[in-house]
């Protein structure tokens, strides 16, 4: 009777998943491997580090090679033909990279990664939204590139930052969210997606109750583009941040999406960095200033931007949408499952989160955990040797790490093109970790 | 360099180290306490020694880190206090040498000038730490204690 019990719930079952998951890979993720060159040229390498940063599709590195030898020059300034025509090449990607969240072309502008977008919005809402003792509420999921820039600038003027915390599941509960918000919220600024937890926050709930309190919400999506649709027309959010290189990108661009709600008077608002490209006239002297701002997205670019990076991204947009990224949820989070039950049945690893919650659309991805008594450095020089990439550490988001009552977790982050076999090479590594250390 | 065998920095005399350290905790009448930290990777050592009449009569430890920074700690305090007699002077000169030795530049063997000769059978259990410096995000955590330890000799000669 017992042995029956077993095989439901643990043999039957798990070969599901294998079976399913090998039946996808041969069909779809095998192809998705061959776009990405960093596979053929590494084959020894088992890469679980896509939280840290993303693959490169050839289409990357095809666009911005055809881009720079064929059409660069600088753009929005010069009356030259060429570099009108160079213009139009960057409007049309910022078109495509904004459809891609369902924004207009107008709706977003281009920083060099989430955290120069986090620090110009906390900056820019400091300048110009923020009083003293207005209230900021933050989590205690948030990675550091979204908690201190607004940290930093609550000491300067004066404003108070709420810590959400983190409920027993890991998770954040939204009446805790309505206990925290007072007359004096202003703004939550909060990731879509923890980069350490897994866990996907429900941001249309949030936005629901944000909205009719006159609070700004701020979404953090650098993680949560890389495995959820963002749809701005169907949620109402003030503000977007994400990164290029962690959604197969290049590096030094990142994507700032402002509602257009908030455009009304742009040019009495004082904006957070200034300089070439963002005004119409200029007038200073002793006891004048006198200075005509652009409207958006120019006022938002000061200087010249990523503009090869940011053509060969929109390709990568364009390769996403062809082959239905986000269809890959659903194989990400079988992946996901059969990652998690693995790591349970080896029994000497400590799961945060994925311990007393299945994995579903709401945890996947990315996995947390820690080999019993063994601290995450060995575990990570071990596995190294075996070409196994994971990261190791706080994960730039320490306030996790008090709830969890540890220093550092080891991290496995998924992408749509990773195979059951990789995650059957970490766990072989995984037991060499027990031999080692006689667990 | 590559390291051929990943066992060869596991060592079972490290993992010993580790798993059952020596001294690791606070002695009492320690009379100095210094803290290492090794900020890339978070380790964290405080060492703890009662020093009179220029020599190390008790020393310990206390920290959290991983394998390498426990163990190598570990070690450190239980060689080390082997060498009651000896002056600190001469033990911050052997010192100099371990670190050397531990970042591969010189062989276990040469550690040991006329003074310690007589050490080259009891102090084997450095070999545990032979392969480290191949590794060389986890050398740091290696030399912590070695380190902060010199310090504090050379505050004091
Ligand atoms: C949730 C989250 N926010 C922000 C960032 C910062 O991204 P970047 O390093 O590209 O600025 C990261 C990346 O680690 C992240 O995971």
């Amino acid at each position: 009777m017992k042995k029956n019990d077993d095989v439901l719930n643990n043999g039957i079952l798990k070969d599901d998943i294998l079976t399913d998951l090998r039946i996808i890979e041969k069909e779809k993720v095998q192809k998705i491997r061959a776009d990405f060159p960093f596979f053929k040229n590494n084959p020894e390498i088992v890469y679980l580090d896509n939280a840290a940063t993303t693959q490169k599709p050839y289409i990357l590195l095809e666009k911005e090679k055809e881009f720079l030898e064929k059409y660069y020059s600088n753009v929005n300034r010069s009356a030259s033909k060429f570099s009108f025509h160079t213009t139009e090449l960057l409007d049309k990607s910022r078109d495509i990279i904004s459809k891609f969240i369902n924004s207009n072309f107008n709706e977003i502008f281009f920083t060099y990664n989430a955290t120069y977008g986090l620090n110009y919005l906390a900056l820019f809402l400091a300048y110009n939204y923020l009083k003293e003792n207005d209230e900021v509420i933050l989590t205690q999921m948030e990675h550091h590139s979204n908690l201190l820039p607004f940290t930093y600038l609550s000491k300067i003027f004066n404003f108070k930052i709420k810590i959400w915390k983190l409920n027993n599941n890991l998770e954040l509960d939204l009446n805790d969210l309505e206990k925290l918000i007072t007359p004096k919220t202003k703004v939550i600024s909060i990731t879509y997606m923890s980069n350490v937890l897994g866990v996907v926050n429900n941001i249309e709930s949030i936005s629901n109750i944000v909205k009719d309190k006159g609070i700004m919400l701020l979404i953090d999506a650098a993680q949560g583009i890389v495995h959820n649709e963002i749809d701005t027309k169907k949620i109402d959010i003030d503000f977007l941040v994400f990164s290029a290189h962690k959604l197969y990108g290049p590096t030094g661009l990142g994507v700032v999406y402002i509602n257009k709600k908030h455009f009304k008077n742009l040019q009495t608002k004082t904006p957070a960095f200034a300089g070439g490209g963002i005004v119409s006239k200029v007038n200073i002297d002793e006891n004048l200033i006198d200075i005509g701002l652009l409207g958006f997205p120019y006022y938002f670019e000061p200087g010249t931007p990523a503009i090869s990076q940011i053509y060969s991204f929109s390709h990568v947009i364009n390769y996403l949408e062809n082959i239905n990224y986000y269809d890959y949820k659903t194989y990400e989070i079988k992946l996901t499952k059969y990652l998690v039950n693995k790591l349970q049945e080896l029994g000497f690893i400590e799961l945060y989160g994925y311990d007393r919650n299945e994995v579903s659309r709401n945890r996947f991805g990315i996995v947390p955990f820690n080999v019993k008594n063994v601290h995450s450095h060995d575990v990570s020089t071990v596995l190294d040797n075996y070409g196994i990439v994971i990261r190791v550490g706080h994960h730039c988001a320490q306030l996790i790490n008090k709830k969890l009552n540890v220093d550092s977790t080891c991290r496995v982050s998924l992408a749509f093109y990773n195979i059951s076999n990789e995650i059957d090479t970490l766990i072989q590594a995984l037991y060499q970790v027990k031999k080692i250390f006689k667990l | 360099m590559e390291l051929d065998n990943i066992n060869s920095l596991y060592n079972d005399i490290l993992i010993e180290h580790y798993q059952r350290p020596f001294n690791k905790k606070i002695i009492e009448n320690y009379n100095i306490k210094q803290e290492g930290i090794n900020p890339s990777c978070g380790d964290e050592l405080e060492l703890y020694l009662k020093i009179n009449n220029q020599k190390i009569e008790d020393l310990s430890f206390q920290g959290k880190g991983c394998s390498v920074s426990i163990a190598s700690a570990s070690i450190m305090c239980y060689l080390i206090s082997t060498l009651k007699e000896y002056n600190i002077k001469d033990i911050k000169d052997l010192i100099d040498n371990i670190i050397d030795y531990i970042k591969g530049k010189i062989e276990y063997e040469n550690i040991f000038n006329e003074n310690f000769r007589e050490l080259k059978q009891e102090f084997q259990d450095l070999l545990a730490l032979k392969d480290i410096y191949k590794i060389p995000v986890r050398l740091k955590c290696a030399l912590l204690g070695w380190i902060t330890l010199k310090e504090i000799l050379e505050e004091l000669t």
